[in-house]
């Protein structure tokens, strides 16, 4: 379980666009461990889907670059990987399930006759036995009469079921690395709960490690082993689920928490907003991305990015407020 | 009008479409009260009728049958009986200023080509109000709204989702409306922006007075500003009671199941959750069935659900519910109680 599965070292991506470089990912570095739950969170924007569709390297390059950094995948690094190499990967080892299954699917084939394609790239074997697998994965995850269902379109699916087909396409190849690109964000909330549900028991039965990303800090609740909380393009905090919702240490963190109301609230209290908005990628600020609109900020936050720190329990935080901190805590120990 | 009376009455409230020879019964027998002051709260998944409510209230949609009674004036009818009623273009007018409507989708609900002070303006123009104070009205609006006056030059493309919900807040309020009906106008909003809107409307509602009527299936967010709540489901009321009571003792099956689903951002709560898992989708409300509209995938639902619809019965003050088999639901509940405690 120590071993690494997958290891992101100082990533850095942007993205050209007529009105300048976008820094989409900022230098961000994670690693996941086999059949680990890690959960990216952030708002729209802070660059989490971009991270992963580059660990796919789903981006067509340009106007995607990778300017730096490395994705080492069971020991490989796979930046530096021809498309052709990747194809090997992608599927096999390493799978996705976007957020809107309406248009991940293909409209004009049949869903049993999808989960297939992906089957029939990476093993060898009889046609009839392929089929039957697909069907057997439908089943798997809970379609009903899935015989029947593998030979219709996806239209005739409804979006829970078309997400339970996705999942079943992901897990084809049993890869050891699922990513969920916001998996449950289309869907209701009894069909959210449906498919946490079902990702959970799959992760149970593959032993695949998840990489979730979502904007609901519910979701990360609910699933999550580690997490990292992402803005600007950044990682500004990372800890084990339990740790970060105990002790949440940035700023950030701490208001995003507090901004959205939780069933248990009394409506005295008003809730806490974030002023303002994030920073534009393109000339992001050189300091801290997220001291404009952060209520504890000094001076020295807008002049320098602060360090990540590693404090007690693995938990990493980039803040001056806690470097202080981090140092003091050091010497107790 | 006092604050508590009834500001809106709908009886029977049907709106049904027609997809090829079929009938999709978007609102099938809808009766409420809004009162004035309160912040009634419209809950449900997806398809399940709550915009189409807010629009059938905004007028923006005629019902198919049924009436929407506006302070005691019927207000909204199905369009042939509209001669019936006597409604006169001066009284649809006077109702469209009282009721106003904030969309889900700010990018695509503001006039791409119109600068924000035309957007403002030309309600208080179509409605004859501040002749001649025009200009200083739409700058306190966009004052009160949290926008910088310098935003009235500008056009709906500068500004970020959230700009964008305050200039539509702003033109919903520029004609002094009674209600107001908030159509999820935070879900397209990202979690920091929301929590800015959500005290922003807190804010004008206890500052105007305003009565508003909120949809969204954000049941957390909905738990905090609504002060009556009505659970729908496939174009029918399950459940309505007080936003306190509705979440502490829910009754109906679906609404404990809604409840349930909802995601906590707290994992020690999350381990410790007994979640209900629902069966199945929604079925299509094109061929919904004709006894209890959840029957499908109610665990509890025999031959009577199929055949017979139940009505909206009020158990406690306040507390009206629609299901054959609570007394059921309840005695299963104690015993599964009984059964943890042992």
């Amino acid at each position: 379980m120590d071993k690494e599965l997958l290891k992101v070292e100082d990533l850095e991506v942007s993205i050209q666009t007529y009105r300048g470089e976008v820094q989409a990912v900022r230098g961000v570095s994670f690693s996941i461990r086999p059949g680990e739950v890690f959960s990216i969170v952030g708002e729209s924007g802070c660059g989490k889907s971009v991270t992963a569709q580059t660990i796919m390297k789903l981006n067509a390059s340009p106007p995607v670059f990778i300017r730096k950094g490395k994705i080492i995948f069971e020991g490989r690094d796979i930046v530096p990987l021809s498309e052709k190499e990747m194809r090997q990967i992608r599927g096999r080892d390493i799978s996705m399930i976007f957020q809107d299954p309406m248009t991940s699917l293909n409209p004009s084939k049949k869903v049993g006759k999808q989960i297939e394609e992906a089957l029939k790239v990476h093993q060898h074997g009889h046609r009839k036995d392929m089929w039957n697998r697909s069907v057997e994965l439908l089943r798997l995850v809970g379609i009903p009469s899935p015989a029947v269902r593998a030979r219709q379109y996806p239209h005739e699916f409804s979006g829970g079921m078309r997400q339970r087909a996705m999942i079943a396409m992901g897990l084809a190849c049993t890869p050891k690395l699922l990513i969920a690109d916001e998996p449950t964000t289309a869907l209701d909330v009894t069909i959210q709960a449906q498919i946490l549900e079902l990702m959970k028991k799959m992760k149970e039965r593959e032993g695949n490690a998840i990489i979730l990303i979502t904007h609901d800090l519910g979701v990360v609740a609910n699933m999550a082993d580690k997490v990292a909380v992402m803005y600007a393009g950044k990682i500004v905090e990372t800890a084990s689920c339990d740790e970060l919702f105990a002790h949440p240490l940035h700023p950030y963190t701490r208001q995003l928490l507090a901004a959205k109301p939780k069933l248990n609230q009394s409506r005295d209290k008003k809730l806490v907003t974030i002023e303002g908005m994030p920073p534009s990628l393109i000339n992001p600020p050189t300091g801290c991305p997220f001291a404009e609109r952060c209520k504890e900020k000094t001076a020295r936050c807008a002049m320098a990015m602060p360090p990540e720190i590693t404090l007690a329990g693995d938990h990493k935080v980039s803040c001056f407020q806690h470097q202080d901190a981090g140092i003091s805590q050091e010497v107790c120990v | 009008m006092k604050t508590g009376e009834i500001l809106v009455e709908l009886n029977d409230i049907c709106e049904y479409f027609s997809v090829g020879k079929k009938k999709l019964k978007a609102l099938d027998g809808i009766n409420l009260t809004i009162r004035s002051g309160e912040v009634l709260g419209v809950v449900g998944e997806s398809g399940c009728g709550k915009s189409t409510l807010g629009r059938v209230i905004s007028r923006i949609y005629h019902p198919t049958k049924g009436q929407v009674i506006y302070k005691g004036v019927v207000s909204n009818v199905p369009r042939r009986t509209e001669k019936e009623h006597r409604l006169t273009p001066k009284q649809k007018k006077e109702y469209c200023k009282n009721v106003q409507v904030i969309f889900q989708d700010p990018y695509s609900s503001l006039n791409p080509r119109h600068t924000t002070r035309k957007s403002i303006i030309r309600g208080m123009e179509v409605h004859n109000l501040y002749p001649g104070h025009q200009e200083e009205r739409m700058k306190e609006l966009l004052q009160m709204v949290g926008l910088p006056e310098s935003a009235a030059d500008r056009y709906p493309h500068e500004f970020s989702g959230g700009q964008r919900q305050r200039i539509c807040i702003a033109r919903a309020l520029s004609i002094e409306p009674e209600l107001l009906i908030c159509d999820e106008p935070i879900s397209a909003l990202d979690v920091s922006i929301q929590s800015q809107i959500v005290n922003l409307l807190i804010g004008l509602k206890e500052k105007l007075g305003l009565t508003m009527m909120f949809i969204s299936h954000d049941l957390s967010v909905v738990k905090y500003i609504c002060d009556r709540v009505v659970v729908m489901y496939l174009g029918t009321v399950m459940e309505v009671a007080d936003s306190q009571e509705l979440y502490r003792n829910p009754l109906h099956y679906y609404t404990k199941a809604l409840l349930s689903a909802v995601p906590i951002a707290d994992p020690e709560v999350e381990k410790k959750r007994h979640r209900i898992l629902l069966n199945g989708d929604i079925p299509s409300p094109v061929d919904a069935p004709s006894g209890c509209t959840f029957c499908s995938r109610c665990p509890y639902a025999d031959e009577l659900c199929a055949k017979e619809r139940p009505q909206l019965k009020e158990i406690s003050p306040g507390h009206m519910v629609s299901c054959h088999h609570l007394d059921r639901i309840k005695e299963n509940e104690t015993k599964e109680e009984a059964y943890a405690t042992v």
